[in-house]
């Protein structure tokens, strides 16, 4: 499903609040994400942004507080619940299977089938061409065929290969974990790519990263946590890099 | 991007460039997955050729697959099960209990042939299942779990009879289809015909359907195979159930054929079928392999032990050959994959 033009929202919390026994992970936290926003996730490690993420993509259940997705209050289940509704998460070390083909990961675990029955086997031919129209659309052009093995993928292009998957399995929002770690300059311009590509198709995206300097630059709103709280959310041009990085490091400069 | 990552890129190119026009002869050859073990086949082949003139003669040729379907059938379930990263050396215990049990049922307490093969099959399932199970529920490595039960089992097949051989000496059709039965006027065992038909399932099921998929998956990468919805646990005891369930029936098709069923028989065959999972083309961290390398791994290792017996050398050599054998493969295999990479060959996943 696309996203609808009358809503304002993809994904809304209220209030949010998560407990584990007398442990407040969260607490209180409204968040949100328009369709065609990127929103950065920013924060000293323990400052709750992995968990917050993980109760958005179905991973936890709010103790207290509601969320909203395109417009409907939800409950996910489990992580499956959510990406079946439309969220879709790409963690860095999870997503793809280097030993297995492109179109094998393309389409793991949602592969395509013909035939009727116990006789149902695999579309081969619609998912070797999906695989190729898709990432070449995500700019990833050298590459020359769908039986290459993800091996060959260079990681800003793995990353791009995970996010062209999630867009074209109907992800409204699109939930990136650090894909900017451990890249280069070059590379992290076609994560960048492929996230205005997604962007520009109306999705909602969430980056979670340490790189303050790449979510600033990513991202249109950053969101800086701090002891499970939003402690300040900003758009891009009304704070630096610096400031944001004065904010996680606890110098509270703003 | 990094120099060294640009400089791979820039030779891909140019070697991808050279090697445009046209699919030529050199490209279809080396995108062959078996190409590796195909040669290793070739190479032995030629040499008891040519060490014993009755190498190429239907006798020899009956002798070589009935070792084939050994080796093979075994290997089979091994290689699946090693696609999906997991480990099975009970496969040796297996394969001497379940043909005992079925023996022991049918000939010593009057159960009706058919309802002792489908127990004696259905005790290799609980069996796998509890390797499965044990593995993923403990969380201990699958070599460490099988290697407990190899052990235990083997105990079990000595102390069921007192050690003794349960021995077959009428006629029976079931044992006719089983192993005793040969193809026409050929000298070709009908157990083969299972080997192949096997294979081929196999071979369907891991290339064709989406449970292929899974399995190659959760071999390659667990953690990531469960990130994206695949029920690797499940799909992991399946492997284990279809090992163990593979050993029994070679066992029994072993008993088919012999007419005997004996507590200590095929005790290296773990190792064996390890073997011919890796020659075949399959990795020890999961993810890879071939079903059809594995066929033709058996096939090898049968030409090899037929060619020792007429080429006047002792059956004794046969481990030493094996073991020689395995790092030829292996580096066989590594190096057609590595050159075929170089040329910019892709080989169809």
């Amino acid at each position: 499903m696309n996203p609808s033009p009358e809503i304002d929202r993809i994904l809304s919390l209220r209030n949010v609040t998560l407990n584990f026994g007398n442990v407040v992970a969260i607490q209180d936290v409204v968040f949100d994400v328009a369709p065609g926003e990127i929103v950065g996730l920013v924060g000293d490690n323990g400052a709750g942004k992995s968990t917050l993420v993980k109760v958005m993509n179905g991973f936890y259940s709010p103790s207290r507080g509601d969320i909203e997705f395109m417009g409907r209050p939800v409950t996910f289940a489990s992580p499956r619940d959510a990406r079946r509704a439309g969220i879709e998460t790409v963690y860095q070390d999870l997503a793809l299977i280097p030993a297995l083909s492109l179109w094998r990961n393309f389409f793991l675990g949602r592969e395509a089938k013909i035939g009727r029955g116990p006789l149902r086997i695999l579309d081969k031919k619609h998912m070797r061409q999906t695989t190729m129209d898709n990432l070449r659309e995500m700019g990833l052009t050298r590459l020359r065929s769908p039986d290459e093995p993800v091996d060959i993928l260079s990681g800003g292009e793995r990353q791009a290969l995970a996010i062209a998957r999630a867009r074209y399995f109907g992800g409204t929002l699109l939930i990136l974990d650090e894909p900017t770690s451990a890249l280069s300059v070059k590379e992290t311009e076609k994560v960048s790519e492929a996230v205005q590509i997604a962007r520009s198709d109306g999705l909602g995206v969430v980056i979670f990263d340490h790189n303050i300097a790449h979510v600033h630059r990513f991202c249109d709103r950053i969101v800086v946590m701090d002891s499970g709280k939003v402690f300040r959310s900003a758009r891009r041009h009304e704070v630096t890099a610096e400031e944001v990085a004065d904010l996680v490091a606890g110098r509270h400069a703003l | 991007m990094t120099q060294a990552y640009a400089d791979v890129i820039a030779k891909q190119e140019r070697l991808t460039a050279v090697d445009k026009p046209g699919p030529n002869v050199f490209a279809k050859l080396f995108a062959i997955q078996e190409l590796g073990v195909l040669i290793a086949g070739l190479l032995i082949a030629a040499a008891f050729a040519y060490l014993s003139p009755q190498f190429f003669t239907p006798a020899s040729a009956g002798s070589i697959l009935a070792s084939a379907v050994q080796f093979g059938m075994v290997g089979l379930g091994v290689t699946i099960l090693m696609i999906a990263g997991e480990f099975d050396i009970s496969v040796a215990s297996v394969y001497s209990l379940c043909p005992l049990v079925m023996a022991a049922l049918w000939i010593n307490h009057g159960f009706n042939v058919l309802v002792a093969l489908a127990l004696a099959l259905a005790l290799a399932g609980v069996i796998g299942l509890l390797n499965g199970l044990a593995t993923l529920f403990l969380n201990i490595p699958s070599f460490i779990i099988t290697l407990a039960t190899a052990l235990f089992w083997a105990g079990v097949s000595l102390n069921l009879t007192g050690g003794y051989p349960i021995s077959f000496f009428g006629k029976s059709t079931v044992m006719q289809w089983l192993g005793q039965a040969e193809f026409g006027k050929t000298q070709i065992s009908v157990s083969f015909l299972w080997l192949v038909g096997v294979a081929i399932l196999l071979s369907l099921v891991l290339r064709t359907t989406a449970v292929g998929n899974w399995i190659f998956a959760s071999g390659g990468d667990g953690r990531a195979a469960r990130a994206m919805g695949v029920p690797v646990s499940a799909v992991k005891a399946a492997c284990f159930v279809l090992s163990s369930v593979l050993a029994a029936f070679t066992g029994i098709i072993q008993f088919g054929s012999f007419g005997s069923a004996t507590p200590t028989q095929g005790s290296d065959l773990s190792l064996t079928a390890i073997v011919v999972a890796v020659v075949g083309g399959a990795s020890l961290l999961g993810g890879r392999g071939s079903i059809m390398g594995a066929l033709l791994a058996a096939i090898v290792l049968g030409m090899s032990y037929t060619g020792l017996v007429l080429s006047g050398v002792s059956t004794t050599w046969f481990q030493s050959f094996v073991g020689f054998l395995l790092l030829f493969a292996v580096v066989l295999n590594m190096r057609t994959a590595g050159l075929g990479a170089r040329f910019g060959v892709i080989r169809k996943s």
